[in-house]
C-alpha cells in the first residue's frame, strides 16, 4: 500500500514537470512563431521599399527613359518598370512645373500586391524656365561693384534685337512671347542673384546646377588666355578644338550651329574672337579686343568687357561687373534660350530636389490600380 | 533469540520484513526529496525563463516599434531642411502626415483647392502646411480651416479638400505637404511620442532603460541607441542617414 502511495506521487510530480516544460515550450514556440512572422513581413516590406528606392535610383541615373517635355503640368506618365532581385518596381511621373518633377515609385516582390510607395521631388532643367529664372540681363551677387551698367541694353529682350538678324530666333517666337508677358515685356538692366532652390549662397548657377557641377559637365575646358576661333577640318565643324567656340557670325557656316559649354575653373581672358554658348569661369572673366561671346555667361568673380568686346545673351557674375565705355551687354532672351536648348542634353538630367527626405508617407497603390 | 521468536502473539515473519520497510521508506525518502527538490527547481527556473521569455518579447517588440516607427519619420523627413532638434532624450521633428496635389486656386488668394493622400486627412487643429512653389522653395503656413472639394488629379488618388491657410498662396504653387510638430522621446522607461504641448503617449512597452538610451547625431546621420531591458547590447535604431549639418 505505502509503495503504490510513493509511486502516485512520483507520477504526480513528473506530469507537473512535463506539464511544466511543456508551457514553456509552447511559450517560446509562440513567440518564435510570431517573430518569424512578423520578420517575415518586415522583410516582404523591406524588399518591397528597397525595389521603390531603387526605380527612383533609376530614373535619377537616367536608366530609363527622359522625362517627356511634352506633358502637360499635373499630367501623370508611367517611365520606367523592373525588377531588384526578387522584388519588382514601377516608376510613375507627374508634372508639377516646367522644372519639377513628382517622381513615385511602387515596389512589390514578384509576384504579389504593391507593399510600398516612395515619392521624391524631382528637378531637371528646363531651358525656358532658366531664362524666365533671370530677373536682368545681367544678375550680380549682393554688393558687389557694378560699373559701367549703362552700357547693358534690356530692351526688347524677348524679341529679335533689330541688330541681330537671327533667324533661328523665330523658332523660339511663342515661348518668347510668353516669357515677355510673364516678365512685363522685358528684364532689368541689373539685379542681383536669387539663390538657388536650397541654397543660401549666391552662385553662378543654373537652377540646382552650381558653377562645379557646370565645370565638369563642361564640353569644352579652357585655361587662362585665348582667342575662340571657329575651327573646321574638311568642311565639318572641329569641335575638338578648345578654342572652337562656335560661330554666331556666318549664319551659314558649318559651326554656326555648334555651341558648346565652355569651362574655366580659374580666371579666363578672351582676347578677341567670336564664340557662342555657355560660357562658364570659376574666376575671373575679362573679354577685350573686340571679343565677342553670344549665349549665357556665368562667372563666380568679376565680369569685365573692355576694348570693344561684347556680349549677347543673359549672365550671372557674383563678382561684380564692370562695362568700358567702348564696350556693350546685350540682353538677349533668345540667345540664351538657344545657348541652353543646345547644351540641354547634358545639363537636363533629372535631380532629387529638397536634402534627402523623401515626401511620404503614402499608402500603397491599389493592386488594380494600373 | 528462539525464544522471542517462539513467544505466543509475535509472528516471526514481521519482524523480517521491518528491516526491509525501514529501507525502503529511506530510499523512498530520499528519491521523494530528490523529485520535489528537482521539481521545486524545474518550476523556478520555468517561471524564470517564461519571465525572460515575455521580456525578450518586449525587447523586440521595443525595438521594432522604434524602428518602423523613427525609420518612418526619417524617411520622409530631413534634418537640415525640416529643422529636427537632436538633445540626450528627446528628437523634435515635423512629422509628415501625408501630401497634397495643387488642382488650382480657391475663391481668395489664401485658399487652395487640393487633393490630399497620406496615413490621415489634414486636420486644422493640429497641422501646418508647407507649399511648394514653381521654382521649387517650400513655404509654409498655419491649416486655418479644411474642406471637402472635389477630386482633380487623373485617377483621383486622393481625397479632393479646399484648404485656407494663413497667408497668400505662392503663385505656381505645385504640391504641398501637412505635417504636426511633434517629439519622440525616450523616458519613463519607454519611446514615448508627444504631439504639440500634450502629453508624452508610451509608443513602447516600459523595458528602455534611460537614461542610457538616448538620440545621438552623428556625422552620417541621427541614431537613437536604444538601452532595453533583456536585450544584452544596445540596440542601434537609425533614425536619419545622411550627413546632417550644424543646424540640424
Amino acid at each position: 500500500m505505502g509503495d503504490q502511495g510513493r509511486a502516485g506521487g512520483a507520477l504526480v510530480l513528473c506530469v507537473l514537470l512535463v506539464l511544466a516544460l511543456g508551457l514553456l515550450a509552447h511559450g517560446a514556440l509562440l513567440m518564435s512563431t510570431e517573430e518569424l512572422a512578423v520578420s517575415r513581413a518586415g522583410m516582404h516590406l523591406l524588399q518591397a521599399r528597397a525595389a521603390a528606392d531603387a526605380g527612383i535610383a533609376a530614373l535619377i541615373t537616367g536608366e530609363g527613359p527622359p522625362l517627356p517635355d511634352s506633358l502637360p503640368r499635373a499630367w501623370r506618365a508611367p517611365l520606367l518598370v523592373g525588377s531588384v532581385g526578387r522584388a519588382r518596381y514601377r516608376v510613375t511621373a507627374t508634372r508639377l512645373s516646367r522644372e519639377l518633377w513628382l517622381a513615385e515609385a511602387d515596389g512589390a516582390e514578384d509576384p504579389g500586391p504593391w507593399l510600398d510607395r516612395e515619392a521624391r521631388l524631382i528637378w531637371t532643367l528646363d531651358p525656358v524656365a532658366r531664362v524666365g529664372a533671370f530677373r536682368a540681363v545681367v544678375e550680380v551677387g549682393t554688393d558687389a561693384p557694378v560699373s559701367g551698367i549703362s552700357r547693358v541694353i534690356a530692351t526688347d529682350v524677348f524679341h529679335s534685337h533689330p541688330d541681330l538678324d537671327i533667324t533661328k530666333c523665330l523658332a523660339w517666337g511663342p515661348v518668347l512671347d510668353s516669357l515677355a508677358a510673364v516678365n512685363g515685356g522685358t528684364l532689368l538692366p541689373l539685379s542681383t542673384i536669387s539663390p538657388a532652390p536650397g541654397t543660401q549662397e549666391a552662385q553662378p548657377a543654373l537652377g540646382l546646377l552650381d558653377g562645379e557641377e557646370l565645370e565638369s559637365l563642361a564640353s569644352t575646358s579652357v585655361t587662362g588666355r585665348g582667342t575662340p576661333t571657329p575651327s573646321v577640318a574638311d568642311g565639318a565643324c572641329l569641335g575638338t578644338d578648345p578654342w572652337n567656340w562656335g560661330d554666331p557670325v556666318d549664319d551659314s557656316g558649318p559651326c554656326h550651329d555648334f555651341m558648346p559649354l565652355i569651362a574655366d575653373a580659374g580666371s579666363l581672358t578672351v582676347d578677341g574672337g567670336t564664340g557662342q554658348g555657355i560660357l562658364v569661369v570659376l574666376g575671373d572673366l575679362t573679354i577685350t579686343s573686340g571679343g565677342e561671346f553670344h549665349g549665357v555667361v556665368l562667372v563666380r568673380g568679376s565680369l569685365t568687357l573692355e576694348g570693344g568686346a561684347s556680349v549677347v545673351g543673359l549672365a550671372r557674375a557674383v563678382g561684380g561687373i564692370s562695362v568700358a565705355p567702348d564696350a556693350s551687354l546685350v540682353g538677349s532672351g533668345c540667345w540664351a534660350l538657344r545657348a541652353l536648348a543646345a547644351s540641354k542634353p547634358v545639363l537636363a538630367h533629372p535631380r532629387p530636389l529638397g536634402g534627402r527626405g523623401g515626401l511620404g508617407p503614402l499608402r500603397p497603390s491599389p493592386v488594380d490600380e494600373p | 533469540m528462539s525464544r522471542v521468536a517462539d513467544s505466543p502473539g509475535r509472528p516471526d515473519v514481521a519482524s523480517g520484513r521491518a528491516g526491509t520497510s525501514v529501507a525502503e521508506a529511506l530510499v523512498a525518502l530520499v528519491l521523494g526529496l530528490f523529485l520535489t527538490t528537482l521539481a521545486l527547481r524545474v518550476v523556478a527556473q520555468q517561471r524564470a525563463a517564461v519571465a525572460a521569455l515575455a521580456q525578450e518579447s518586449d525587447a523586440l517588440a521595443t525595438v521594432r516599434v522604434a524602428r518602423q516607427v523613427l525609420g518612418r519619420e526619417g524617411r520622409s523627413s530631413d534634418p537640415v531642411r525640416d529643422g529636427w532638434a537632436v538633445s540626450n532624450d528627446s528628437l523634435g521633428i515635423r512629422a509628415f502626415r501625408g501630401m497634397a496635389y495643387v488642382c488650382g486656386a480657391g475663391p481668395s488668394p489664401d485658399e487652395v483647392w487640393v487633393e490630399a493622400e497620406g496615413v490621415r486627412l489634414p486636420q486644422p487643429a493640429k497641422d501646418s502646411v508647407l507649399v511648394l512653389d514653381a521654382n521649387g522653395a517650400w513655404t509654409a503656413f498655419a491649416l486655418l480651416d479644411a474642406g471637402s472639394a472635389a477630386d482633380c488629379s487623373p485617377g483621383g488618388r486622393g481625397q479632393g479638400q479646399r484648404w485656407r491657410l494663413s497667408g497668400l498662396v505662392p503663385s505656381g504653387a505645385a504640391l504641398t505637404r501637412y505635417f504636426e510638430r511633434g517629439s519622440y522621446h525616450v523616458a519613463d522607461a519607454a519611446l514615448r511620442y508627444r504631439r504639440g504641448a500634450s502629453g508624452r503617449q508610451p509608443l513602447t512597452p516600459e523595458t528602455v532603460r534611460t537614461p542610457p538610451s538616448v538620440f545621438l547625431r552623428t556625422p552620417t546621420g541621427v541614431t537613437l541607441l536604444l538601452d532595453v531591458e533583456g536585450s544584452a547590447p544596445p540596440w542601434r535604431v537609425l533614425v536619419f542617414g545622411g550627413a546632417v549639418g550644424p543646424d540640424g
